[in-house]
């Protein structure tokens, strides 16, 4: 059974990366909104209830973005442009699969040996199995396609 | 999630700083109050009793005047480190009315940086001692000498005779300056209030 990193086809992540993304851009409009709204009414006796409805949305837009971003949008496209260069094909059987993960191309990887190599299989994509051989596709030592 | 914030803490941390920094600094700046809005006095020594004066104007100038204005300032400052001219130059585009006493001012000091009083502007001044100057055989006047008995000259603990000039920036100048509207006269009307010059 063929596997990949992303867990569906190419176009369908790509898909759901573009959602994501417009997800933050259409919230950072709107708190963009609110902040012009917000600032038309300012008034010195309403400064300090401005200033901090201003300073609490945009820090709450803020989180929010970072939040998406790091989970759901960094690491995906950098799982998306490994899997969509062309990938140097290797066989071999699985020797060993490192319990935790370490840092690879700024990705949470698990250290798997395959025969003599040294190859990097991102965390939570695909499952394999220790003693059993398989045909890969590997873009800058990672894992990006793996078949039994 | 530890892992996660552990990698980006940082970023939580700047999005939680910087909205605050900028919004800050946005809203001291748009409720700043505008030119028309504020008076700013210049002493240009170090013998005033700054205080004093700038209490004095902020009890008598609101019914003196019909302006709105949200901030009086009165300040005392000498040149210092930088040059004569570089310091009048930037003071009169941030003050509307400068005092020198008589040992800070140069012979031509109302030509070198102020603009002649009109006419108009003079007849609100009566019975005041008129600081002149010759200009290619012609007297025009820039400033006015403050009296003793004035209450500029109250607050005032140096020896040295004083004199007043109008910044030729000021925007509260009223009819005096064309730049600015007719209304805004609170320049003006605080020179009365310095010179005691009011009916």
């Amino acid at each position: 059974m063929k596997q990949n990193i992303l867990g569906t086809s190419p176009t369908k992540y790509h898909r759901r990366l573009y959602r994501h993304i417009a997800l933050c851009a259409v919230l950072a409009a709107l708190t963009l909104l609110l902040n012009i709204l917000l600032t038309l009414m300012l008034t010195p006796e309403n400064r300090t209830l401005l200033l901090w409805l201003n300073v609490g949305s945009d820090a709450l837009c803020g989180c929010f973005v970072v939040y998406r971003f790091t989970r759901h949008i960094s690491r995906q496209q950098k799982l998306y442009r490994l899997s969509v260069g062309r990938g140097v094909p290797c066989l071999g059987t699985v020797t060993h699969i490192s319990e935790r993960t370490v840092r690879h191309m700024d990705l949470d990887c698990l250290d798997v040996t395959v025969g003599e190599r040294r190859l990097f299989l991102p965390a939570q994509t695909i499952s394999l199995e220790i003693g059993k051989p398989y045909h890969f596709l590997t873009t800058s030592g990672v894992i990006t396609e793996a078949e039994a | 999630m530890k892992q996660h914030l552990q990698y980006n803490w940082w970023k939580y941390l700047l999005v939680l700083i910087l909205p605050m920094v900028f919004w800050y600094s946005a809203f001291t700046l748009l409720l700043k109050p505008a030119r028309n809005e504020q008076l700013r006095v210049l002493f240009v020594g170090d013998a005033l009793d700054t205080t004093a004066v700038q209490e004095q104007l902020s009890q008598l100038l609101p019914s003196e005047t019909s302006q709105m204005l949200q901030e009086i300032t009165v300040a005392q400052a000498l040149p210092g480190m930088t040059s004569y001219n570089d310091f009048l130059t930037a003071q009169s585009f941030y003050y509307d009315l400068i005092i020198f006493p008589e040992s800070q001012m140069t012979k031509t000091i109302g030509q070198s940086y102020f603009s002649r009083i009109p006419p108009a502007l003079l007849e609100q001044f009566p019975n005041t001692e008129i600081y002149v100057e010759t200009v290619e055989d012609t007297e025009l006047s820039y400033g006015f000498w403050l009296d003793d008995s004035s209450l500029f000259m109250s607050c005032y603990y140096g020896n040295d005779r004083c004199c007043l000039f109008f910044s030729p920036e000021s925007v509260n100048l009223g009819s005096g300056n064309k730049q600015s509207d007719p209304n805004n006269d609170a320049a003006v009307k605080a020179a009365q209030l310095l010179l005691e010059v009011l009916p």
